[in-house]
């Protein structure tokens, strides 16, 4: 069991529900990655004159698309997301603005849906661990990047068919996955010194809470057996996983 | 007069060999042959005049620039164009330190880095003011008042938020609350971290404010509305607004 805090929320908007929204990115003809949006706005009590903006970042990319209103969601045409070069993976918030009176209030907002190419369809679930193809590693074959709104892993692009390896390579999960939630719960405990929320949806709530269902033993309020804890998170993870398994069935059927 | 050209795959090799071999202590050599030689860059398809000349301020030279690639496309990423600029340019780009010697930076202010969202980005040493400069013309002058060799605090600070640098209202009110008109200068102690009401303490509740207010589509004087008292001594005089200004003169579109 987790230690768990109640949060308050301060701020007068409200919360899109994910399942609210769907985003979908692709290439043009031109290579250029593209986003396709699809929201609802079914239980969100605004008006129809409330103007809705859709933001891209990532990193330090960011992209604002003017989409009209609740009443009349107009997309535009063009949705090219020049601003992200060679990236695959995208981050979208979606803002709904009451600008009645010039006030520029923000009634509403769904923030953090992450999507990438790879897996285009995004919607309610959000992955603990997205993936990023990029060409930034030099010769790093993997890195966790850790983003304001979470842990990224990185892979190297110069890896020619590290897309498939990432995908059903044994070996590569049994070296990297659990290497990667050793190192994110460890940044979430040791570094950061984070505490778990009962409702919250921050990043670090969401990695401890799929954490403990592995874990034996409840969250320790003590730093001292963070480290503990986390062996035996991993522990646990690679045991329902089996990668040492796995890859040596791949090793079996590839001699 | 010199015609304008864009470095190739093998003239950048020799760019990044290039500021090695300075940053080993090789001799700077002025005007050096890959500029100018086809098998290291080409020229653009349309003949673009560009002269050697030293640039006062990042500002200086990314008006200039502005100017002479006004009908050509120069975007951030055309690596060629910006890497033999940078060449062209390069003596000022590396000025001579106090003891004596050019110490190259990293590639990425010389040769720009294109890898989306990467903190490197953006750190181009022509291209990232000729860029800022084109989208906010006059009010980029407080990001781009360093010589054309540095950064400054200004886009150090907020260069790594691309919604705050390109939010038009906002990078107005900044200049609006920090540029000292009868100086032609930042304000005094506008980046001093134990002032009140400095930048970073302006980029901190810049941030909280997003939560609730559309910030990206506000105009600068309703940005600055909305500013806690703490910015009051940096406030311009209410009617010397260029926003007000503007409306009261029935130039801003509504």
């Amino acid at each position: 069991m987790l230690t768990m805090l109640r949060k308050l929320n301060f701020t007068e908007r409200a919360r899109i529900p994910r399942a609210n929204v769907r985003v979908t990115l692709r290439r043009d003809a031109g290579g250029a990655l593209l986003f396709d949006p699809r929201l609802s706005f079914d239980g969100i009590a605004v008006a129809p004159s409330t103007r809705v903006f859709i933001e891209a970042y990532y990193r330090t990319s960011f992209m604002r698309f003017d989409c009209g209103s609740v009443g009349h969601f107009a997309p535009p045409e063009d949705r090219r997301l020049t601003d992200f070069d060679s990236t695959s993976f995208v981050r979208f918030r979606v803002k709904l603005v009451d600008n009645e009176g010039n006030e520029h209030r923000v009634v509403a907002v769904a923030d953090d849906i992450v999507v990438s190419e790879e897996k285009p369809e995004t919607a309610g679930r959000m992955p603990l661990l997205p993936v990023n193809f990029t060409d930034g590693l030099g010769q790093q074959a993997w890195r966790i990047a850790f983003e304001p709104n979470g842990p990224v892993l990185e892979l190297n692009n110069r890896l020619g068919d590290i897309k498939d390896i990432a995908k059903g390579d044994a070996a590569f999960f049994a070296l990297v996955y659990p290497a990667a939630v050793r190192q994110v719960l460890t940044q979430i405990l040791l570094i950061d010194t984070q505490e778990a929320h009962e409702e919250g949806d921050e990043w670090w709530n969401l990695w401890l809470r799929w954490a403990a269902r592995f874990a034996s033993t409840p969250l320790p309020d003590d730093t001292d057996e963070a480290p503990l804890w986390i062996d035996d998170v991993v522990d646990a993870f690679c045991s329902q996983q089996t990668p040492i398994d796995r890859w040596r069935a791949a090793r079996r059927e590839s001699g | 007069m010199t015609r304008l050209r864009r470095l190739n795959d093998r003239g950048i090799e020799e760019f990044r060999g290039f500021l090695q071999r300075i940053r080993d202590g090789e001799e700077f050599q002025a005007n050096p042959a890959i500029l100018y030689l086809d098998d290291y860059s080409q020229r653009l398809p349309r003949p673009i005049e560009i002269v050697p000349r030293t640039f006062a301020s990042k500002f200086e030279a990314a008006e200039y620039l502005a100017g002479v690639l006004a009908d050509v496309p120069a975007p951030a990423d055309d690596v060629g164009l910006w890497s033999w600029l940078a060449l062209f340019y390069f003596d000022q780009l590396s000025p001579i330190g106090a003891e004596g010697k050019r110490r190259p930076r990293e590639d990425y202010h010389y040769i720009p880095h294109t890898e989306s969202g990467g903190w490197q980005r953006g750190r181009h040493l022509l291209a990232s003011p000729y860029w800022l400069f084109t989208l906010h013309r006059q009010n980029a002058r407080l990001l781009l008042h360093p010589p054309v060799h540095q950064h400054g605090a200004f886009i150090y600070n907020l260069g790594f938020r691309r919604d705050l640098i390109t939010n038009k209202g906002l990078i107005e009110a900044i200049d609006l609350l920090y540029w000292d008109i009868k100086r032609n200068h930042p304000k005094r102690g506008a980046t001093t971290s134990s002032r009140p009401g400095n930048l970073k303490r302006l980029i901190a509740v810049i941030q909280q404010l997003d939560f609730n207010y559309d910030l990206y589509g506000m105009r600068a004087d309703e940005i600055l509305h909305v500013l806690p008292p703490e910015f009051d001594p940096w406030r311009p005089p209410p009617l010397l607004t260029r926003s007000d200004a503007r409306e009261t003169a029935g130039l801003t579109a509504k």
